[in-house]
C-alpha cells in the first residue's frame, strides 16, 4: 500500500510538472505573439503613412496648377511651369545652404495668402495634413511652399500643439521651367518634397 | 531469462511517451515556420514603386536641364546637359585625345569634363543627400565600333552594382548626328 502511494505521487508530481512546463510554453507563446502583434501594427501604419506620402506626391506631382503645358500638348512628365508656381504661391525663399530635406519649412513662407491658402479646404481634401515644398537646386537655391497643414490640438491652457507624431517624406526630382528667359524655355533643376503627417 | 521478457504494458507507454515528444517537435517546428512566414512577409512593392519612379526622374530631369556655361570667348549660354554638352562630348570624346569641344567649352574645360562635374553635383545634392546610393553612366553606341563609355558617375557611398536589388532609370537615348546613339542610364540603390 505504501509503495503505490509513492508511485502515485510521484506521478502526481510528473504530470503537474509537466503541465507546468505547458503552460509556461503557452505564456511564452502568447507573450511572443503579443509583441509580434504590436510590432506589425506599428509596421502597417507606417506602411500606410508612406502610401499616403506617395499618392499626395503623386497628386501634387500632377497638379494642373503646376504643371507644365503648351497649348493642347501633352503635359510634360516631372516639371513645373515657374509662371504657374510664382503665382500660385506667394513668394520663393532662399536656402541658406541648398538641398538640405531638413531644412523643409514647417511654418508658412510668408503672411500674405497664396491661391493654396485661399483655397485650403479644396487642397485639404487632396493633400490631407502633409507638407509640399518646391525646392530649386540649380542655378539659384531657392524655395516655394505649395501647402502646409498639420494636425494639431488645444491644449487646457488653449495653446496650440502639434498632434502628429510620425512624419513620412518623399522626394521626387523635377525640372522647373522658366518661359520668360529668354527666347526658349530654360529648364531649372529641383525637387518636390512631401511630408504626411500622422 | 525472467529479466529479459518485454512487458507489453511498459512498451505501450514509452511508445506514448514518444509520440507526446514528436507531437511537441511538430507543434515547435509549425510555430518556427509561422514565426519566419510572418516575419519574411514584407511588402516592398511601394517602396521599389517609389525608386524606379525617383530614378526616372532624376535622369530626365537631369539631362533636360539648363546649364549656365560661360564659353572662352566671354558668351553666355545656357545649353541642355544632356541633349547639348554631352552630345558635344559625344562628338569630341576626351578619351580619344580631344583636348577641346565642338560648341561648348564651359568654364574653359572640356564639355566631357564639365558634363561630370555638373551631373555630380546635381545627384549628390538630391540622391545623396537622401542617403541614397546611384550609379550613372553615359555610353556612346556606334554601329560600326565598341560602346565608349562617356561618363561613369557613382554616388560617395558606393554604387549599385548587379548583385544589389536596384532600380533603373531606363536608356535615355540621344541621336547624336553621324556618331551615333547616346545612352544614359541611372541606377539607384539603397
Amino acid at each position: 500500500m505504501n509503495t503505490f502511494n509513492k508511485k502515485a505521487q510521484l506521478h502526481i508530481t510528473e504530470t503537474i510538472a509537466v503541465l507546468f512546463i505547458f503552460f509556461i510554453l503557452i505564456a511564452f507563446g502568447l507573450i511572443f505573439y503579443a509583441r509580434y502583434q504590436q510590432t506589425a501594427a506599428q509596421e502597417k501604419q507606417e506602411q500606410l503613412l508612406a502610401s499616403r506620402a506617395m499618392d499626395t506626391t503623386v497628386k501634387a506631382l500632377f497638379l494642373p496648377e503646376l504643371m507644365c503645358t503648351k497649348g493642347e500638348a501633352e503635359h510634360e512628365d516631372n516639371c513645373v511651369d515657374l509662371i504657374k508656381l510664382n503665382s500660385a504661391t506667394t513668394s520663393s525663399l532662399p536656402l541658406s545652404s541648398p538641398t538640405s530635406p531638413d531644412q523643409t519649412p514647417q511654418e508658412p513662407l510668408s503672411n500674405t495668402k497664396s491661391h493654396f491658402q485661399d483655397n485650403s479646404d479644396y487642397y485639404f481634401q487632396l493633400f490631407s495634413y502633409s507638407n509640399i515644398t518646391i525646392i530649386e537646386v540649380y542655378p539659384t537655391p531657392q524655395q516655394w511652399q505649395i501647402y502646409n497643414k498639420q494636425k494639431t490640438k488645444k491644449t487646457s491652457d488653449s495653446k496650440t500643439i502639434k498632434d502628429w507624431t510620425r512624419k513620412e517624406p518623399t522626394y521626387f526630382t523635377i525640372t522647373l521651367r522658366d518661359d520668360l528667359a529668354g527666347s526658349n524655355s530654360q529648364y531649372r533643376y529641383g525637387y518636390l518634397v512631401v511630408e504626411a503627417y500622422s | 531469462m525472467k529479466s529479459l521478457r518485454i512487458d507489453p504494458l511498459k512498451t505501450k507507454k514509452a511508445q506514448m511517451e514518444i509520440i507526446g515528444l514528436v507531437v511537441i517537435v511538430i507543434l515547435l517546428t509549425l510555430g518556427m515556420l509561422f514565426l519566419a512566414m510572418f516575419a519574411l512577409n514584407e511588402d516592398t512593392s511601394k517602396k521599389i514603386f517609389t525608386r524606379k519612379g525617383l530614378a526616372t526622374s532624376t535622369a530626365t530631369a537631369l539631362l533636360k536641364t539648363n546649364v549656365e556655361c560661360i564659353q572662352q570667348s566671354g558668351e553666355k549660354n545656357y545649353p541642355s546637359l544632356g541633349k547639348d554638352v554631352l552630345e558635344d562630348c559625344a562628338k569630341n570624346p576626351q578619351s580619344q585625345g580631344n583636348s577641346f569641344c565642338t560648341i561648348y567649352s564651359c568654364d574653359h574645360k572640356h564639355c566631357c569634363e564639365y558634363f561630370k562635374e555638373q551631373t555630380t553635383h546635381f545627384l549628390e545634392s538630391t540622391l545623396g543627400k537622401w542617403n541614397k546610393k546611384y550609379e550613372f553612366e553615359a555610353k556612346l553606341i556606334s554601329p560600326h565600333a565598341q560602346p565608349l563609355t562617356l561618363s561613369s558617375i557613382k554616388s560617395s557611398k558606393g554604387g549599385c552594382p548587379k548583385t544589389k536589388p536596384r532600380d533603373t532609370s531606363g536608356l535615355n537615348p540621344i541621336t547624336v548626328e553621324g556618331s551615333g546613339l547616346i545612352e544614359t542610364v541611372l541606377y539607384l540603390c539603397d
